[in-house]
């Protein structure tokens, strides 16, 4: 009996080479943040702080910190990728600075551009991703064209490439974002600056995406008043 | 003569959460030794009751094929009627999931059967589990997988449009050892860039059918043993389900 129990002792048989290390799957996300003027002072101090809390959060998610592929591009004086896309175990959270004008539109374009390139990486590489997410976040409003942008965005979004989310801080012009991403449910007013409580939420469901399957329906409290449903 | 072993055990995720094992397996050898049908089933995570599912799914669509193959039918015919077991499939996981008061997306999940009749095998494909087989080169995988572009998006049975697109096909060739497994074990043991396929994993399984104290049980409590064990846990936090074939 003890001869025929060695005999099928796989775990002793499958040796540690045996094993192989997939990669983990990404999830994309950029963050594309207005650092123009208006911004000046408390907001981009509670906005770094905000990105800050942010990578601490996704840092301390197993599934996130690994799995969760984040840029931050800044629109201000010229459209600055701060961050390149990488997961929050092998980066840290660029520090914003004000200039400039809104650079909105061109933001814009170059998000959906760099998705795309990080989906090819992805595929040259065999690695599985999700559905990528896109953040806008500003105080104001485009000061250059988003003829472009918003035929982008919202072939994006229709054609669910992308999840996108806009939020518009103190003055910012709601109505004009709606109408860029022709998405009007998928825009929202931040309460004053809370910054913090919105990349928690941020946080919270990217954590739940990386542990999602199935299409599944998220169900998340948007950081104002209501429910949230989408599809991941 | 057939002989096979299999085993279906929680991940650690589920542990930690204390959520059953959503994976099932389940086998029928056919009658006059004619060969055998086994299926795999992964629920989803996102279903309530995904264990409910995956039960019912592997164990209703191998009694169908079971009962209604036969040697006489042609390839055609065969693809027909596994296809047709998975929308009798869908069928009754409609029927339990009014039984117990449920939505039939909380019974959701994969499956994946395999059927070797005399000297042809097939596959029927809703979802992302996997099937290999041994030649004498190595192992190759044979069934192809159904999947989105996303990989949360997984194809699954409760949906007509994924059992309307799933994957139903003659194999090509023949082979005498194959394995099905959950995608919780290819992540570990097929590479997803190019599908090789790990041999220093499969070739102990495999060789057990060799061993002249070759017992079903005993080798199901170490396969058990073995998906369990905390060098497996630490690879995926996926439940885990291998199950083995030796056709001849």
């Amino acid at each position: 009996m003890s001869q025929m129990k060695n005999d099928f002792e796989f775990e002793k048989e499958v040796v540690d080479e045996a094993l192989l290390d997939n990669p983990e799957p990404r999830c994309p996300v950029i963050l594309l943040l207005d650092t123009s003027y208006s911004m000046t002072g408390n907001p981009i101090n509670q906005l770094n702080e905000g990105v800050h809390a942010l990578y601490a959060a996704l840092r301390d998610d197993d599934l996130a910190s690994v799995r969760v592929d984040l840029s931050v591009i800044a629109f201000g004086q010229s459209v600055t990728v701060l961050q390149p896309f990488a997961t929050v175990s092998e980066s840290q959270a660029p520090e914003l600075k004000v200039n400039g004008m809104t650079p909105m539109g061109e933001a814009i374009v170059v998000a959906l551009r760099n998705i795309e390139n990080r989906k090819q990486e992805y595929r040259t590489a065999g690695i599985s991703y999700y559905r990528p997410w896109l953040f806008v976040i500003t105080d104001g409003e485009p000061t250059d064209n988003v003829t472009e942008a918003s035929s982008m965005l919202q072939s994006a979004i229709m054609g669910k490439k992308v999840i996108f989310f806009g939020i518009g801080v103190e003055n910012a012009n709601i109505e004009r974002l709606r109408q860029i991403s022709g998405s009007p449910e998928r825009v929202f007013k931040l309460n004053g600056l809370n910054f913090k409580e919105l990349f928690q939420w941020v946080s919270s469901s990217l954590s739940s995406v990386s542990s999602s399957r199935v299409g599944d329906t998220l169900k998340l409290e948007k950081p104002s008043d209501d429910v949230f449903e989408f599809e991941v | 003569m057939v002989k096979l072993y299999g085993a279906s055990v929680q991940g650690s995720s589920h542990i930690q959460t204390e959520t059953p094992c959503h994976d099932s397996h389940a086998y029928r050898m056919l009658k006059n030794d004619l060969g055998v049908v086994a299926a795999v089933s992964d629920g989803m995570g996102s279903a309530k009751r995904a264990e409910l599912g995956s039960t019912l799914a592997a164990n209703y669509i191998v009694d169908y094929i079971e009962k209604n193959i036969d040697l006489s039918m042609d390839d055609e015919d065969i693809i027909l009627l596994i296809k047709e077991g998975y929308v009798e499939v869908l069928d009754a996981l409609h029927m339990e999931a009014s039984a117990f008061d449920l939505n039939v997306k909380d019974l959701n999940a994969t499956l994946l059967v395999f059927l070797s009749i005399g000297d042809r095998q097939f596959y029927g494909q809703v979802g992302d589990c996997s099937l290999i087989g041994k030649n004498d080169d190595g192992y190759l995988v044979l069934a192809k997988q159904q999947r989105g572009e996303y990989a949360n998006a997984t194809f699954s049975i409760c949906n007509d449009t994924s059992i309307e697109q799933g994957l139903y096909e003659k194999i090509d060739g023949f082979y005498e050892s194959v394995a099905l497994m959950s995608d919780g074990i290819e992540s570990i043991s097929v590479s997803a860039k190019d599908q090789t396929v790990s041999k220093l994993f499969y070739d102990p399984f495999f060789k057990a059918f060799e061993h002249e104290a070759f017992n079903q049980k005993d080798v199901e409590s170490s396969l058990i043993r073995f998906l369990s064990s905390e060098r497996i846990s630490s690879k995926t936090d996926d439940d885990k389900t291998l199950l083995f074939i030796k056709v001849r």
